[in-house]
């Protein structure tokens, strides 16, 4: 069965395979997810109370922190799909569910297609999701010029609503699905240059609170219109900027953090769990992410599991972090197996509150069959 | 609280949780180009503590102090500014310091060398190592890549910046073009690191692997990484950049090429 006119069909043939449109509708790997009580959707819904340990039906299990990597396994360019957001839908969320992913991210594109509603030059490359070519913001007075109603109500967020919507049907509840976007400090350091924004913190600390005022509205916005699609569950909020790589504690605690929690307060009322993901070192400030409001925190491969489980052990629920490259890209699906299994032990996953995730984004150039590996780990876990 | 030591002084870390947000290692009266730097050590210690301490005016009204000393200019942002730098990258490293702290401090370093330059007598341009920088194709993400250049910069090596988004073949082809035999390559994505194995593919296809130095660096980028790349080194931050760029160079010196290693 064809799932949309423009989509090949696929019935007759033994089952989807890269370099192909991906078939949607009914689970194509049953075999991956197996039998078990709780469906994906509740699997990853449940490891958001850190207090309630693994029952023995296997982990939650995530593919893609961003957005790219099915694009790049599809070989389809993202640009390609902007007059098309069905085919989007399709081709994301087949291949999440083609690989056996439990949470799945609706919103690639989004930082992108934000900041060029508001002006910025976008660039696109087949190797990447597409980038910021343009500074937005040079003065104060830019920051004023900024229209975020004007950006929420644009062809392209437009765009990401349709995908979403689409997703949500062809999901039909059986994954989690969250919208993803970027967190008001990341989204401000990408409306100027980052190096004025950090000198900004010491130098010009009104300049940068009035531009953090601009990316919240348009965050908590984007969430908003994002979240009035009925059928999705949650909210993935990423924050590289915010990592110990380029910010002190200190500075994040002033700085980042209040606007992380002033975002998630506004989207409090909607009722859904949140996920925040930053990238780099975060081990120095994990102490202070329960004040977020956040309920699980999504750690790079940089960070000690164990570590991470002391810390926030019983106060937040966390996810991660099989490295992107090491692991998923340069070992064999064999390799991936006993890493992810590592990554667990570190973990402590049977005490609960995890779900496994790659440390960070995806390269186009990891292999599907190692992905495979990474989700049946979690799959198979009995703790 | 934590201790840092600024050359001789020994000063609160700027870390303190609570503390003041524009950390001061020292305070210097308004005046101290004039006041208690009678020694050139004296106000060369003063200087390197201003750019330490991010501190722009100072770091202008001291090296204004060296030239009406008649001190030499260069000498001044050598044993002065640079030492600075040196100890600001120090702190980099130790992650007392991070990415604001580190750009001002170079902010302040540029202030006092502004001052100095045009006192400086003639510098053979041609004498100093030069290296070709840049972020690999895919990744627009350059804050680090400016960091390891000013840092770079410092200490007296001539950075050819190439940007960010650089196809692998142009860092080649500048570096010849250039006459640079050091390629820095960073990436701060998982998604485009791999872009630097190009680098190193293209060079052996051309036939020039052993003709160039290539250093590999950015957030997800490690040893183990550069290793399976073939990459001649790796390096974690911006200063530790500086010592790997000197050691590079005094293996090409080895090679009979006679490259130098900036002011190292």
């Amino acid at each position: 069965m064809s799932l949309t006119t423009d989509l090949p069909d696929l019935s007759g043939e033994e089952g989807p395979r890269p370099g192909r449109w991906p078939a949607v509708g009914p689970d194509p790997r049953p075999d991956i997810d197996g039998p078990r009580e709780l469906t994906p959707r509740e699997l990853v819904l449940r490891a958001f109370d850190p207090k309630l340990e693994c029952r023995g039906e296997g982990l939650p299990v995530g593919v893609c922190l961003g957005g790219s990597w099915p694009f790049f396994l599809e070989k389809v360019p993202f640009r390609d799909l902007l007059a098309d957001p069905k085919r989007a839908a399709a081709i994301f969320y087949g291949v999440n569910a083609r690989v056996g992913a439990d949470f799945v991210t609706v919103g690639t594109g989004a930082t992108a297609l934000l900041l060029q509603a508001l002006g910025a030059e976008i660039g696109y490359n087949p190797r990447r999701a597409p980038s910021i070519e343009s500074t937005l913001v040079n003065s104060e007075a830019d920051i004023e010029r900024l229209d975020v109603q004007k950006a929420l109500s644009s062809e392209g967020i437009r765009w990401l609503g349709e995908v979403a919507r689409e997703t949500v049907r062809l999901n039909a509840g059986r994954r989690a699905l969250f919208v993803s976007g970027r967190a008001p400090f990341t989204l401000a350091g990408q409306m100027t240059e980052l190096e004025v924004f950090s000198k900004g913190i010491y130098k010009n600390k009104a300049f940068v609170e009035r531009l953090l005022d601009k990316a919240e509205q348009l965050s908590a916005g984007y969430f908003e219109y994002m979240l009035s699609v009925k059928g999705l569950d949650g909210i993935f909020v990423a924050d590289p900027s915010a990592s110990g790589d380029l910010l002190s504690a200190r500075h994040f605690e002033r700085v980042a953090l209040p606007r992380i929690k002033g975002l998630l307060d506004r989207l409090k009322t909607l009722g859904k769990p949140s996920l925040l993901h930053i990238c780099g070192k975060t081990t120095d400030r994990l102490h202070l992410l329960p004040k977020t409001g956040v309920g699980m925190v999504s750690l790079d491969s940089k960070v000690d599991l164990a570590k991470g489980r002391e810390i926030l052990g019983g106060q937040l629920a966390f996810a991660g972090n099989v490295h992107p490259v090491f692991v998923l890209e340069d070992l064999s699906p064999g390799g991936v197996a006993e890493a992810t299994l590592r990554c667990l032990g570190e973990a402590r996953a049977a005490e609960g509150g995890f779900m496994l995730l790659p440390g960070c984004d995806l390269s186009a150039r990891v292999p599907e069959a190692n992905v495979a590996s990474f989700v049946r780990v979690a799959h198979d876990f009995r703790g | 609280m934590a201790k840092i030591e600024c050359l001789h002084y020994e000063a609160e870390a700027p870390v303190s949780p609570g503390g003041q947000d524009y950390p001061r290692a020292l305070d210097l009266p308004p005046d101290a180009g004039r006041m208690g730097l009678e020694g050139k050590e004296s106000l060369f210690q003063a200087m390197a503590k201003a750019v330490v301490d991010m501190d722009e005016d100072s770091s202008a009204r001291l090296s204004e102090e060296a030239v009406r000393r008649r001190y030499d200019a260069f000498e001044a942002i050598d044993q002065g500014l640079t030492k600075g730098m040196e100890q600001a990258g120090r702190l980099f490293e130790e992650e007392e310091y991070f990415v604001p702290e580190l750009l001002l401090c170079a902010d302040a370093m540029d202030a006092g060398v502004e001052v100095l330059k045009p006192h400086i007598k003639k510098v053979d341009e041609e004498a100093k190592c030069r290296i070709v920088l840049g972020v690999i194709s895919g990744d627009t993400h350059d804050i680090g890549k400016n960091l390891v250049k000013l840092m770079l910069n410092s200490a007296g090596f001539e950075v050819i910046d190439l940007g960010r988004d650089v196809d692998p073949e142009i860092f080649i082809d500048r570096a010849q073009e250039a006459g640079a035999r050091i390629i820095m390559i960073s990436s701060l994505m998982t998604t485009t690191m791999e872009g630097m194995l190009d680098v190193v593919k293209i060079l052996k296809k051309r036939g020039l692997r052993d003709q160039f130095k290539v250093a590999v660096g950015g957030g997800p980028v490690s040893q183990a990484f550069a290793d399976r790349i073939g990459a001649d080194a790796y390096s974690p931050n911006a200063n530790h950049a500086v010592r790997l760029a000197a050691r590079l160079s005094v293996e090409l010196a080895g090679d009979g090429t006679g490259e130098l290693a900036g002011n190292l």
